[in-house]
């Protein structure tokens, strides 16, 4: 669980921690809509620029950004092969025995390649620069507008805030029931098929019965401290916007602008 | 069905930088048959110490004796399933490790985990069903339609259903009302009375007082002491100290006699109290 | 002076044809402390809910501090009453301990500005400034409630209400639970209205309504309920200790009048004992 570094926050205290939340939503976003542009690998190389002095700014070890990518490594040479061998455009550049393999090929692969890794860069870049609760605030602000049109975009972003308050006091209840099975002779990790089955529904069926009682329990508790969701609600975290936001948003934004632009001239 | 520790220790996350030592250097021989109380306050040990004794939790120093089961520091056990039936644990609030559809079902869960056919665990199940004070009408029905205090009592039937020699529970009675309170710990008495060995983590010295005979104090996570239930109460100042509230009948004798009374001040049952005052009274 | 909380002819069903509660009627006198007494299953639990409107009561009427509970005055009626409910885990809904506090400020629109404030005060009163910025995986059940009662005294209500609020605490949590509970009572007046079976607690509070079954089966100061023994027996509860002792003396001839409270009784004995 340690080395999952993807989704993951860590506590620093750089220039991209102190970014505006909805700032490092949209700018990725715009930037995973950059990265389909086909701007020839000069457009790879200046996205990878900005990737890499993201990173920098971030304080985040070259060591923590090679974490996230393990895990994506073996989806990541199997695609390149899948690509390698079955790809037929461009003409052949080798062959290995009867498989022939394409220039095409190649350059496609390339860019798969790339692209996987400037995506997990920049999504954990956000995750990790982000607290769990800032980045609900800033999902909220963003797609507020939403409201208008009937999206509840409140009530998500309360439902998700409290799920991650009850990550950690659920898997403390997981691991009591796991104890409490195992004290009636439950092994959770040896077994028949049929044992390891009957382990896991003696820990999901309580779990989740559990898991509805805490959520009739928080409702009582939400609404006897006057809580509507229709109704107005000022917060107590705000989003402040300030000229380090304005500053990244221009550069950005010149950035993948001009990605975009080479993928028309090119 | 003697319960012994050999100076065990025991360290959450070890080589991580959150190690934390629990439980320091205890050493503890519980005889069978007992009913030994674990109090101490919140954070002291007792539950680290209890999932030792059906080795949910292996010591990281030291030896843990469980009459034949011999667990020693960093070595796995081969078999730890005979262990699990022999000493039942009963965590708190056991009322959330419900699970099958029927009560049937669920009490025979524990005892065919450990090799029991289906027959033998109903039979078992009936029976056990009766100990805790329901009656058979209750097989059929799903645990999730019981309160909150039926609820515990069928999960305790399902621990008492794999006919263990040893009973440990965690504060059993937390939650429930008087009444409730004291027909499980009627219930354990019998247990007990029946040459069974049980340990029973409290808070509440009253029940300490009226069930248990022996007592295990922990703080810090060491054994701070291990005496009769007598002998611990008789230690006012200590008490205090260690921030363990008396038994009301027992701080009630010691407030008289320090105004005067010369009352025996091991008296558990009030007529006994009442008599000893009015003879006082009377000369 | 009005009541605190008013209840008139209250009936509940949580299934067609089984009373929960059966027409009761009973009154909260304002500042005082008021406990609702009756073993599990006695629908005691339930009456916290019908008076701050999550379940709707088949007959009967609720008033809280003059206002009538309806669906057009619910928000109104939940402005006045703040309710602890015996979960700790389960009512904290922010992922620190300000976040919580302030979940209700917003439900409020309390202005942003004044919130730090606020969280801070109230903090202060329960004494929990120390772990503002906790997570409740950090906090003892004692503190979790601490935290509880934090967020609805920053509400201003006029009543508390604690469901089982202590049950499922240890002793230092109780204590430290009810110590506030009665400070709050005693010197800032608050109702307090308590749902508990915890007879030594009722022997402290100035008014107690017995339930057994979903009726009031008594109601009345602690001395003239707690002393019904065949009544509270009967129900599965228990006369207060220092009651069973002075009425056994006293029934043996012992000149003593049967009293609920231990400390008066010790003094008691041992004057009558120095005296002889």
């Amino acid at each position: 669980m340690d080395s999952m570094i993807i989704g993951r926050y860590l506590p620093l205290n750089s220039f991209i921690h102190k970014r505006d939340p909805r700032l490092k939503i949209g700018l990725l976003l715009l930037f995973l809509i950059a990265v389909f542009f086909d701007a020839g690998f000069i457009g790879y190389g200046i996205l990878a620029a900005y990737v890499i002095l993201c990173l920098l700014l971030s304080k985040i070890s070259f060591k923590d950004v090679m974490k996230a990518m393990k895990p994506m490594i073996v989806m990541m040479l199997f695609l390149a092969l899948f690509n390698l061998l079955f790809l037929n455009t461009g003409s052949v550049v080798c062959t290995l025995g009867p498989v022939k393999i394409y220039s095409g090929a190649l350059k496609q692969t390339a860019y798969i390649l790339i692209r996987l890794i400037l995506i997990i860069s920049m999504t954990t870049l956000l995750t990790a620069c982000t607290k769990p609760l800032d980045l609900t605030l800033g999902l909220e602000k963003l797609f507020g507008p939403l409201k208008k049109v009937g999206f509840p975009t409140h009530e998500i972003a309360m439902m998700i805030s409290i799920a991650l308050r009850f990550i950690p006091t659920l898997l403390e209840e997981t691991q009591r029931i796991m104890k409490a099975q195992a004290s009636r002779g439950v092994d959770f990790q040896e077994g028949t098929f049929k044992e390891k089955v009957s382990a896991i529904v003696s820990l999901i069926i309580p779990l989740f019965i559990s898991a509805f009682m805490r959520a009739d329990d928080l409702a009582n508790a939400m609404e006897s401290r006057n809580y509507n969701p229709e109704a107005t609600r000022t917060r107590y975290h705000q989003v402040k916007w300030n000229l380090g936001d304005t500053l990244s948003l221009v550069v950005s934004l010149v950035v993948i602008s001009s990605v975009i632009a080479l993928s028309f001239i090119l | 069905m003697s319960i012994e520790f050999k100076k065990v220790n025991y360290i959450y996350g070890e080589n991580t930088p959150f190690s934390y030592i629990a439980l320091k250097d205890v050493s503890l021989k519980i005889p069978q048959g007992s009913f030994t109380a674990l109090i101490g306050h919140t954070g002291s040990g007792k539950s680290t110490l209890i999932q030792h004794i059906n080795a949910l939790l292996l010591p990281s120093n030291g030896e843990v004796d469980i009459d034949e089961f011999v667990i020693r520091a960093g070595e796995k056990p081969e078999v730890l399933k005979p262990l699990r039936k022999k000493a039942g644990l009963v965590f708190q609030f056991p009322e959330y490790q419900l699970f099958e559809e029927t009560i049937e079902k669920d009490i025979i869960f524990g005892p065919m985990n450990f090799g029991m056919s289906e027959e033998d665990a109903k039979e078992r199940a009936h029976k056990v069903l009766n100990l805790v004070g329901l009656d058979e009408t209750y097989l059929d029905r799903s645990p999730f339609e019981l309160s909150g205090g039926q609820k515990r009592r069928v999960a305790i039937a399902g621990i008492l259903s794999m006919e263990p020699d040893i009973l440990v529970l965690d504060e059993p009675t937390a939650g429930l009302d008087p009444q409730g309170a004291k027909e499980m710990l009627e219930l354990f008495k019998k247990f007990q009375e029946s040459g069974k060995t049980v340990i029973m983590v409290s808070h509440d010295m009253n029940h300490v007082l009226k069930y248990c005979d022996h007592v295990v104090v922990m703080n810090h996570g060491e054994v701070e002491r291990y005496c009769d239930v007598d002998e611990l109460f008789s230690e006012r100042d200590y008490l205090e100290s260690m921030s363990i509230d008396l038994p009301v009948i027992t701080d009630f004798i010691q407030e008289l006699n320090m105004g005067g009374f010369h009352i025996n001040p091991s008296i558990k049952d009030i007529d006994e109290l009442v008599n000893a005052i009015g003879g006082e009274y009377n000369g | 002076m009005a009541n605190a909380v008013d209840i008139n002819n209250l009936s509940f069903e949580y299934e067609e044809g089984a009373k929960t509660i059966d027409d009761i009627s009973f009154s909260v006198p304002k500042g005082s402390y008021t406990v609702v007494l009756g073993h599990n299953g006695s629908g005691k639990s339930t009456i916290a809910k019908l008076i701050i409107g999550l379940l709707e009561p088949k007959t009967g009427d609720i008033t809280v501090d003059g206002i009538h509970l309806d669906e057009e005055h619910l928000y109104d009626v939940r402005e006045k009453v703040g309710i602890v409910f015996q979960n700790p885990d389960n009512q904290f809904i922010g992922s620190t301990v300000r976040d919580d506090i302030a979940f209700g400020l917003e439900n409020l629109c309390v202005p942003t500005e004044e919130m730090e404030d606020i969280i801070q005060t109230y903090a202060e009163k329960v004494n929990m400034t120390d772990f503002l910025d906790h997570e409740p995986t950090k906090l003892s059940g004692g503190q979790k409630q601490r935290v509880a009662i934090a967020g609805i005294l920053a509400m201003h209500p006029s009543i508390i209400i604690l469901d089982e609020a202590t049950s499922m605490l240890d002793p230092r949590g109780k204590i430290e639970i009810n110590n506030l509970v009665h400070e709050l009572n005693k010197t800032q007046n608050m109702t307090i209205l308590s749902i508990t079976h915890d007879i030594e607690e009722a022997a402290l509070s100035d008014h107690v309504i017995l339930l057994d079954n979903g009726h009031i089966i008594d109601e009345g100061t602690p001395d003239k309920v707690l002393t019904q023994k065949e009544e509270l027996e009967r129900i599965g509860l228990d006369v207060p200790f220092a009651y069973k002792i002075s009425k056994k003396l006293h029934d043996s001839g012992y000149p003593i009048k049967p009293i609920i409270n231990k400390e008066k009784l010790v003094k008691e004995l041992c004057q009558l004992n120095l005296k002889k």
